[in-house]
């Protein structure tokens, strides 16, 4: 019967119904047919569901992304990016990618990254001569970096929903956030190399230049600086930290005056939107993952898989290819939502860590929000560098298989991931 | 009609205004709470107890009431499918079919509110200094919210069945209540 609550979901997200009242709509159109439970026991949940402090720090790092976007702050990490790589092969190619791992360390979500740092980008590149199209793809692509690597607000739902420590996650991604950033930059200069993309060079910069470059984007650089210090130090816990990067952006804001009470009011505005478009599908998506559980999902899920087989590389790949498809047709959040109380246990009964597979979840839904035809960073890039979407897509294009191939090392190099948490952490 | 249509609407501008200012207002005052309580807690080694009781409680609220906005903005995440290469009228149509869907569950869940309240309300707060019914914080924002999204909904359904009844021709455009305020 369970295949009901998927159809009834599948026609009205097809509809183009939100996904945060599809999620619940299905959910009580199914219990209204199967009669299974009573209603009220889902309904419980919605709001309860979100009774967590660690979900906090969400709408704090997205403030404090918000926050660094109006202080003028991408620009200025921008500029250090170009005095720094600006002169390799592929130029500004290379400097949007190295731009976005700065920047990840401020905000933790993809969306806020191709919107806000992306515009910079996509100018910049457009004015030194390169075609909006690729601008808006390595935008797109680069984008993806920003929730690997700490802060990230989709490992903070994994780790909620999964149990898991967020520092941890956030440590664990390092490796595979600065990993990926050099597969990216290997791509843009194959793709410079062999003229398939037009690239104008940047002369290289003097030391003197880099240092006042790096002197302006020195409050930027701090934010991650001090974000894991204060992971590992365990002085703050990640939502107390995303409250003081906030504060922090604020008074950098301020000091360099580029943040006015107005762009303060307009983040803060911004801000609580997207919190309530994020995490009011975490509420609303609890009555589906409850039918899930009640129905025994989990269980008949492990069951399937094992079937196949109980090799954990054979189903990891399986978990890879079903993850990469719904993330062509689905939201990172909703899939994350649905799949985590899914498939950790089923992962735990294989041996495999929770916070290894929670990387591995997040690389692959991330190069979802790439995949066509329903690629949420292809339709923010669409807007922000007004560009169509299948010249755009054409030019991601040649990304993919490097991010497949990423996505390999990640799922079947588990120290990539582990080595660095496991050490701090003394394990 | 249109007047009536238009005095709605500016009554849901109204409102919205009025959930984005209480709902900075909770998150600046988390932010505020959070920064005294690091200071205190690594400065002076008195942690205020409640800071993390009321921090969840005020992702609750500022959640719910942040959704009405996105509803009222029309920012949230919706997978764009063929609606929008539908014929206008049609469009208008299928709108309407899905605003409907959305308030039927927004009406699902008010019924089973009052049930849930009475049960939340038995149990209190624990760490805040005002011991408080916990329902505050949650059946009751989201009723508040659950009213909220139906008014605006109920606005775009009748918008959307208007449209598709038009003499002159649909023209399967959705507006949304309120714009993302430059």
């Amino acid at each position: 019967m369970i295949w009901l609550l998927l159809v009834i979901l599948a026609i009205l997200v097809l509809l183009e119904m939100p996904i945060a009242f599809a999620l619940p709509t299905a959910a009580l159109l199914y219990l209204m047919i199967a009669d299974t439970v009573p209603p009220m026991l889902v309904v419980q949940r919605i709001a309860s569901g979100l009774e967590s402090y660690v979900l906090l720090a969400i709408p704090l790092f997205i403030l404090a992304g918000n926050l660094f976007n109006s202080a003028g702050i991408a620009a200025r990490i921008f500029d250090f990016a170009v005095a720094c790589v600006g002169h390799i092969r592929g130029s500004l190619g290379h400097v949007n990618i190295v731009a976005s791992v700065i920047f990840s360390g401020m905000s933790g979500i993809a969306q806020a990254d191709a919107a806000g740092l992306g515009a910079v980008e996509v100018r910049e590149m457009k004015r030194h001569g390169f075609t909006p199209e690729f601008s808006a793809a390595i935008t797109a692509v680069s984008s993806i970096i920003g929730p690997i690597i700490p802060p990230s607000g989709i490992m903070i739902i994994y780790a909620v929903l999964a149990n898991v420590s967020v520092p941890d996650l956030f440590l664990a991604g390092i490796a595979p956030g600065v990993a990926m950033s050099i597969v990216l930059m290997g791509v843009v200069y194959w793709l410079a190399s062999t003229g398939r993309i037009t690239a104008p060079v940047v002369p290289r910069r003097t030391p003197a230049q880099i240092g006042r470059a790096f002197w302006r984007a020195l409050p930027a650089l701090a934010a991650p600086v001090f974000l894991i210090a204060g992971i590992l130090t365990g002085f703050a816990t990640p939502t107390q930290l995303g409250a003081l990067t906030a504060v922090y952006a604020i008074l950098v804001g301020f000091a360099t005056r580029d943040l006015t009470p107005a762009l303060l009011w307009k983040a803060i505005r911004d801000t609580v939107v997207t919190c309530g478009v994020l995490v009011f599908i975490i509420a609303a998506a609890t009555p589906f993952s409850a039918i899930l559980a009640i129905e025994g999902v989990p269980q008949q899920l492990a069951g399937l898989l094992l079937s196949i087989s109980d090799n954990p590389l054979i189903v990891l790949l399986i978990v890879n290819v079903a993850l990469l498809v719904f993330g062509t047709v689905m939201d990172t959040t909703a899939i994350l939502l649905v799949a985590v109380p899914v498939l950790v246990p089923v992962m735990s009964m294989l041996g495999i860590d929770p916070v290894h597979f929670g990387i591995v979840m997040v690389v692959n839904l991330l190069i979802g929000t790439l995949t066509p035809p329903f690629g949420i960073l292809l339709f923010v890039m669409t807007e922000v560098a007004k560009v169509d979407y299948r010249p755009l897509l054409r030019q991601v294009a040649p990304f993919y298989i490097p991010l497949f191939l990423f996505l390999l090392i990640v799922t079947y190099w588990p120290a990539l991931s582990l080595t660095f948490p496991d050490y701090v952490f003394g394990r | 009609m249109e007047n009536a249509r238009r005095f709605v609407r500016r009554v849901l501008v109204a409102v919205g205004r009025l959930e984005i200012a209480v709902a900075a207002a909770i998150l600046s005052g988390i932010v505020a709470m959070i920064v005294t309580q690091v200071a205190l807690g690594a400065g002076l080694g008195r942690p205020i107890a409640w800071e993390q009781e009321a921090g969840a409680y005020g992702l609750v609220w500022m959640t719910f009431l942040g959704a009405s906005v996105a509803l009222k903005q029309m920012r949230h995440v919706t997978i764009v499918s063929f609606v929008g290469s539908l014929p206008p009228r049609l469009r208008s149509l299928v709108r309407a079919l899905v605003y409907a869907a959305m308030l039927w569950t927004l009406a699902m869940t008010m019924r089973e509110l009052p049930g849930i309240m009475a049960i939340e309300a038995r149990s209190e707060t624990i760490a805040l200094p005002l011991q408080l019914p916990r329902s505050y914080f949650f059946s009751v924002p989201l009723t508040i919210s659950c009213a909220l999204l139906s008014a605006s909904l109920l606005l775009y359904l009748t918008e959307a069945l208007i449209d598709a009844a038009r003499p002159g021709g649909a023209t399967g455009a959705a507006v949304p209540v309120m714009e993302d305020a430059p």
